[in-house]
């Protein structure tokens, strides 16, 4: 499966009428195109301007390629995101964390219904992959994570078909999806891997959200 | 309905005094930077700057279908030019639409 994010930040000037259409337009685009699984939004926390993200998935490349070919994709999301668009209500990213996801087996990034979700986009120095897959696996059971999955961000040159490289670089090495039963429970968290990690984090980025599950979302792990 | 040749309906408002920036804007940039990428402008059309309302400017792009739509869309988000041009042309508008429309028969 392919597992994907899409992460902006929303125009402040934007009206509320608009962001209400882009959140509908976005979270329950399954009912337009089948292909999309797992469809639920988030209006993050986090210490820079991205605000709005969209988590979702693919059971294959061939399944992405018919969402990326959809009228939908052109006429509905599009019209809030293309920078082109006379209707877009995001503004430029300057974190350079816009698409970004990565393969997994099968959906273990479920979560209850109220649950929330801390992204954490991390950029690793090479070679520091499986040391941290080891700070990520021990912080999980420190806290009570309710879910945490940490991988290498594999998508994000690949977001015209799912599979060929577009060259466009990223900053953003790895992915680490870390499940909360609440809001309450994500905000009260305290980390620790920062301290754990040193050197081996060159950078990264925080989204905290509530989960707003869209039309196809399971509402059980 | 056949969703080709995908029609692509830009409509922007921009205050009279900033239109003709707005125009050379489409002309020399954002016409030349998509046609590169194999859209085809079928026609820019505005309104009267002098009738006290802002200006609407709408350019209907043509491609062959959405699979050409999806290949173009790649290409010009590759293309520095793109990033440019929609900076300044965001800067410009005070609103606007866009709207994908397919010939109808009969």
């Amino acid at each position: 499966m392919l597992r994907r994010y899409e992460i902006y930040p929303v125009d402040p000037a934007a009206s509320a009428e608009a962001r209400e259409a882009m959140n509908v337009g976005i979270r329950d685009c399954a009912n337009f195109i089948p292909e999309l699984l797992h469809s639920a939004i988030g209006h993050a926390e986090s210490e820079t301007n991205l605000n709005f993200v969209w988590e979702h998935a693919y059971q294959s490349p061939e399944h992405y390629q018919r969402y990326m070919r959809h009228p939908y994709h052109a006429a509905i999301l599009d019209r809030f995101l293309m920078n082109d668009s006379p209707e877009r209500i995001i503004v430029d990213n300057p974190h350079g964390l816009g698409l970004v996801g990565y393969d997994i087996d099968e959906p273990d990034y479920l979560l209850p219904a109220g649950a929330a979700r801390r992204l954490v986009a991390l950029q690793l120095a090479e070679g520091s992959q499986e040391r941290f897959a080891g700070i990520a696996k021990e912080e999980a059971e420190r806290c009570g994570m309710i879910n945490s999955i940490f991988e290498y961000n594999s998508f994000a040159a690949k977001w015209f078909d799912g599979e060929t490289d577009t060259g466009l670089p990223t900053n953003w090495t790895h992915l680490w999806e870390q499940g909360f039963a609440d809001l309450d429970a994500a905000r009260a968290y305290q980390p620790q891997w920062r301290e754990k990690a040193g050197d081996m984090v060159e950078d990264s980025i925080e989204l905290l959200y509530e989960l707003e599950a869209g039309v196809g979302y399971p509402e059980v792990k | 309905m056949e969703h080709a040749p995908v029609h692509i309906v830009d409509t922007s408002l921009v205050a009279a005094q900033d239109h003709e920036r707005f125009l050379a804007l489409v002309r020399e940039e954002i016409v030349p930077t998509m046609t590169d990428a194999g859209i085809e402008c079928l026609s820019v059309l505005a309104s009267s700057p002098e009738i006290g309302e802002d200006v609407e400017v709408q350019v209907t792009w043509r491609v062959s279908d959405h699979q050409a739509w999806n290949v173009a869309r790649r290409d010009f988000f590759l293309d520095p030019r793109y990033h440019a041009f929609s900076a300044t042309a965001a800067s410009l508008r005070t609103g606007g639409r866009r709207r994908i429309l397919y010939p109808v028969e009969g």
